[in-house]
């Protein structure tokens, strides 16, 4: 089935009224719309600003305030709505990593489910990446970007990888609120932009 | 009759009813459940997203004081629970004030110490005075200080079947298909063919957020580990820039995209610059605009996520990161030393 990614153009109303033939195209076309609405104009989606520190009111030049010292560690949680057509979370990370510490930075990226109002179990023990990592040896400058990338594969099983990939969400899950959780070393996150996998029908 | 719909729906294939096939009932049908999902559940997802780096939006004081305001759109006049997500540390409440056109709903929600917890609220709004609302954040302390963490706020989703009466998409009206009458041996009415496109230029008009960010006034300030931010700085400005598809760029021209700012310290108007295009600030308080899309897919996001991207937001241009002086701050803290700052920023789209 073909799904088309941007609105195709609707049949006239007209087309529809009594006493007309209902041609295929018409309802080819009204099929396509309602397959583009579901399948890539409803999915979730989320951008998150990650507000840090500021010594002045607002982040003047440098997008992190705080020190990062050495073995410097952050957590964070962020709460995503999926859809039920969810099945992978793709993402993209702006940070900052400061390797004149010595440090090695890495950041693992995981998911994990909200049960009786709780952050509970994971759902999906995600990434670990270390080598995508770029480096820098002052926080002023260009935050970084890391994209997970598309690739939707089947539900991942056993190690966690070093490799980006999105999310997986398992079919139990969709349509819920769900946790993706990011810890890091050596790292500061700065925005994390979740989109789902457009997954041709 | 029922408005019912599977979830997630069956999707109807258009190659099952191009000229040469019979138009079956099961593509009807299935269009049809589909329109419905769409209505109820379809696109519902993060209306508001921010998270603060610990400390940096926390609140010591033991009577309320307003910290952070967002605006957001409705998903449509039938969804009327706004579920919202907090993560908090410390003992305190939290006070949420929804605003659609002068029907609101205000609730508390008490947070007791130790670590980092979850707290959902439900805001629930009778009917809706606008399409367009906003979302008040207060805090206060009981003994220390409480920190937020994160927020997130969705529309709750409709279940099947939906409600019989007519909904309404920003002003855009929406006719729920009764599922029996698109099944075997009935008619294909006028009616319906009406009705499917009908509700497909509605639910296009369904706005999904690209921005929402709020800068946090009268909080706790103690300018060593990093104050809140009180208005967007210039080192702000690279990360609120989003990357979003926006499907609709190259065939709906029409479309437009929402823009909201909120301004304070306005002694003189001034522009902001946003997808290329000024958005003119005159008064304190939010300011809001239709603009067009205004910039080019980015060749290096292409295919990020498999469709066109584009990157939104205010631009990093001279006029915004220059002449607004945002990344000029050498004075008190707590004023900034030019003549307006920008402390609210939220951008929706078609």
């Amino acid at each position: 089935m073909l799904t088309p990614t941007d609105p195709q153009q609707l049949p006239r109303v007209n087309s529809c009224q009594m006493g007309r033939v209902v041609m295929g195209s018409t309802m080819a076309q009204v099929a396509s719309s309602a397959l583009q609405l579901a399948s890539v104009k409803m999915l979730g989606e989320a951008h998150y600003h990650f507000q840090r520190g500021s010594n002045f009111g607002s982040c003047a030049f440098r997008h992190i305030g705080e020190t990062i010292s050495k073995g410097y560690e952050e957590t964070w949680q962020i709460l995503y709505a999926t859809t039920p057509l969810t099945t992978h979370i793709a993402f993209e990370m702006m940070y900052d990593s400061i390797y004149y510490n010595d440090d090695q930075p890495a950041l693992q990226v995981s998911l994990k489910k909200i049960v009786s109002g709780a952050i509970a179990g994971t759902i999906d023990a995600g990434v670990i990446l270390d080598d995508y990592i770029e480096a820098m040896d002052s926080a002023v400058g260009d935050p970084k970007v890391l994209h997970s990338g598309w690739q939707a594969r089947t539900a991942p099983t056993g190690a966690t990888p070093r490799v980006s990939r999105p999310l997986y969400v398992p079919v139990e899950n969709r349509g819920e609120v769900v946790c993706v959780r990011i810890t890091t070393t050596a790292l500061a996150v700065l925005a994390l932009h979740l989109i789902d996998v457009y997954q041709e029908a | 009759m029922s408005n019912s719909f599977a979830s997630p729906p069956p999707l109807a294939d258009p190659q099952t009813v191009v000229a040469g096939q019979p138009i079956s009932y099961g593509a009807i049908n299935s269009i049809g459940q589909t329109l419905n999902y769409a209505f109820g559940v379809g696109g519902i997802t993060n209306a508001i997203s921010q998270a603060w780096y610990d400390g940096t939006c926390s609140q010591s004081s033991t009577s309320y004081q307003e910290m952070c305001q967002w605006w957001l759109p409705q998903a449509s006049n039938l969804h009327l629970d706004l579920e919202v997500y907090l993560l908090v540390r410390g003992t305190g409440s939290i006070r949420l004030t929804l605003d659609f056109g002068g029907s609101s709903d205000v609730q508390e929600v008490a947070t007791s110490g130790g670590g980092e917890s979850l707290y959902i609220q439900t805001m629930s709004l009778s009917n809706f005075g606008a399409a367009l609302g906003s979302l008040t954040l207060e805090g206060k302390a009981t003994t220390g200080t409480i920190k937020i963490a994160s927020i997130m706020a969705r529309w709750a989703p409709l279940t099947s079947p939906l409600p019989t009466s007519t909904g309404e998409v920003m002003g855009s009206d929406f006719v729920p298909f009764g599922i029996g009458r698109l099944d075997d041996e009935k008619p294909l009415s006028a009616r319906v063919g009406y009705n499917m496109i009908r509700n497909i230029n509605t639910l296009r008009k369904r706005l999904k957020t690209w921005v929402s960010w709020s800068a946090v006034t009268n909080a706790d300030n103690t300018f060593t580990l990093g104050g809140p931010s009180e208005w967007l700085g210039a080192g702000d400005v690279f990360r609120l820039r989003a990357p979003v598809n926006a499907p609709w760029a190259d065939t709906l021209l029409e479309s437009y995209v929402y823009v909201a700012i909120k301004a304070m310290n306005v002694t003189s108007s001034f522009v902001l610059e946003v997808l290329g295009q000024e958005v003119p600030i005159s008064a304190n308080g939010w300011t809001f605009a239709l603009i067009q899309l205004g910039v080019e897919p980015l060749d290096s996001d292409l295919g990020l996520f498999k469709l066109p991207t584009y990157r939104v937001g205010p631009d990093l241009s001279p006029a915004n990161l220059d002449a607004l002086y945002w990344d000029y701050v050498t004075t008190t803290p707590n004023q900034p030393d030019y003549s307006a700052g920008i402390c609210g920023f939220c951008m929706w789209s078609e």
